[in-house]
């Protein structure tokens, strides 16, 4: 996961780099995403989210499309 | 430590991974091998098969053919291409995600330091405080790679 200047900086790096389906997202879809995955990792009951977690959690992003599926 | 020095290993793992956890706050580090060994009084070879278990758990990335850690996600050992300043100390990360998730997980505000991964390479600094965002305008972060192919080269992702 990479950062870009600016959309047109991040769809050079995908054809450039051959990766097509590469996404994009904002800031702040970014930070909620990061806050949601790791807000636990340093907690004594901290454990991974089951794939079913994973993708409802990706859901309540808006990220719920074939990219964001982990089966 | 169970019967006859027959390791339960569920029990033993969670100790590893509490004992990085409790590295890391302490000194900003991911720490060595050796260091988690000290501290669970333990010897070197128990705790490689226990890092192995957890990287086989993806609970974290060991460094490719060593017994060491690379990133006990988001905390990786440095160096790395992003860095975050957060609770007064630096501390690398892998990637963008990774970036966010250090103030993520120390439940504090910080600033992300990256480069923009085209050829520009312009420096990149975000400010997460809050829920507020402080960033040049129009910086997005890429995935590359399909959710379901992350840990198929997790270094690369």
């Amino acid at each position: 996961m990479l950062l870009f200047r600016s959309e047109e900086h991040a769809g050079h790096w995908r054809e450039a780099r051959g990766f097509p389906d590469a996404r994009t997202l904002s800031l702040e879809t970014g930070w909620e995403l990061a806050k949601a995955w790791y807000a636990r990792k340093l907690d004594p009951d901290w454990r991974r989210h089951t794939v079913e977690e994973a993708e409802a959690l990706f859901a309540e992003l808006g990220l719920a499309d074939d990219f964001w599926r982990l089966r | 430590m169970g019967r006859a020095g027959v390791i339960d290993t569920a029990a033993f793992d969670r100790d590893v991974r509490l004992t990085i956890a409790e590295c890391i706050r302490d000194r900003s580090a991911v720490p060595s091998l050796a260091e988690v060994a000290a501290r669970v009084a333990r010897p070197e070879g128990e705790v490689a098969d226990a890092f192995g278990r957890l990287a086989a758990a993806r609970v974290m990335i060991l460094r490719p053919g060593t017994t060491e850690i690379l990133s006990f996600n988001p905390f990786a050992s440095g160096p790395t291409a992003f860095q975050v300043r957060a609770a007064g100390r630096k501390w690398p990360a892998l990637c963008a995600w990774d970036a966010f998730g250090v103030a993520a997980a120390l439940r504090t505000d910080g600033v992300v330091l990256g480069h923009c991964a085209d050829v520009c390479g312009v420096p990149l600094e975000i400010r997460l405080a809050g829920d507020a965002i402080g960033a040049l305008d129009g910086v997005v972060m890429q995935f590359a790679l399909p959710a379901r192919e992350w840990w198929k080269d997790i270094v690369f992702t």
